[in-house]
């Protein structure tokens, strides 16, 4: 097992060069941790596996992370935390700098879109469904939250308890000052709805569907 | 302890019905005893006995609920459900309450 350690530094050139000084041509990253002053992200357009989201942010972030290491390249995953306790899931590819004051910036990254350039030599182990894992959160307000709305029928019910009567065996209501209340006869509902005629006529074409209606009252 | 009714019509439903309601208060306006309970109450605000052996053994037992005593064997009729409040009077006078027509 080795520990690399990156300070003030690109992180995945470090690693590529650390690696290399300790003879690892092939391994796994089991653990990346540690935080960035800056990060650039790659991730894939979500209708075109084959090309790559670049992003960069300018502002600090807490790192954890996993990779492997496959004839030399160095190939990592992470997760970065910044202002807001918000997490960011992507590939970092590059640019990782010590922590500068950039607290600022805000949570906007400088995007471009670039083919994928990844060397050929790491793809059989780097299929589309292992890359696709990466992706990115923004700050935005997840959609079902637009959603919500209060029930737009709600009703406060002019009781809060119902006994039975001894003497007639009738539910009684009482509001919360015990005050009976009249709750009124159940209404009756009638459909409406008009059914589906045939003409037994078949040159003519007045055929008509059934409308659904009904009243309530 | 309230005294047994005769011949009582059993209503089993909660407190909060108001279509059994309908029906208890047209059982009530014929002078047919009710004893309404929830199968929920059992325990404090309702108490069950029964048995139901086999000849020559009757049925025999008791439904107590806080104001009212049924003997089993003396019920007329029992409506479970609002549902059934057209269906409880027919059981009660089946000749003059006929279920409508579809």
């Amino acid at each position: 097992m080795h520990v690399f350690q990156v300070d003030n530094a690109e992180l995945i050139e470090s690693i590529t060069q650390q690696a290399k000084e300790a003879g690892v041509t092939d391994g796994a990253i089991v653990s990346l941790i540690g935080a960035a002053g800056s990060f650039t992200v790659s991730t894939m357009p979500a209708d075109d596996a084959s090309a790559d989201v670049v992003t960069d942010y300018g502002q600090p972030a807490e790192m954890l992370g996993t990779g492997e290491i496959v004839n030399g390249a160095v190939h990592i995953h992470a997760t970065m935390a910044v202002a807001g306790d918000l997490g960011v899931s992507l590939e970092p590819t590059a640019t990782y700098a010590a922590p500068k004051d950039s607290r600022q910036v805000p949570l906007t990254g400088k995007r471009t879109t670039r083919p994928a350039t990844r060397p050929d030599d790491t793809k059989p182990l780097r299929g589309a469904s292992v890359t696709a894992t990466a992706a990115k959160l923004t700050a935005a307000r997840p959609w079902g939250i637009s959603r919500l709305a209060p029930y737009p029928t709600t009703v406060q019910l002019p009781h809060a308890t119902v006994t039975v009567d001894p003497a007639t065996q009738l539910g009684v209501f009482r509001d919360r000052a015990g005050q009976v209340v009249e709750m009124g006869k159940h209404g009756t509902s009638s459909g409406t709805e008009t059914s589906t005629t045939t003409n037994s006529d078949s040159d003519s074409d007045s055929d008509s569907a059934n409308d659904q209606d009904s009243n309530q009252d | 302890m309230p005294a047994t009714e005769e011949r009582p019509v059993l209503v089993a439903t909660e407190a909060d019905d108001v279509t059994a309601d309908m029906v208890i208060t047209e059982l009530n306006r014929r002078n047919v005893p009710v004893v309404r309970f929830n199968p929920a109450d059992i325990g404090a605000g309702l108490a069950v006995s029964a048995r139901f052996g086999t000849c020559p053994a009757a049925v025999a037992g008791r439904v107590r609920t806080p104001s009212r005593v049924a003997d089993l064997a003396q019920v007329r009729a029992a409506s479970r459900h609002p549902g059934d409040a057209q269906r409880a009077l027919e059981l009660v006078e089946p000749t003059q309450h006929r279920r409508r027509t579809p």
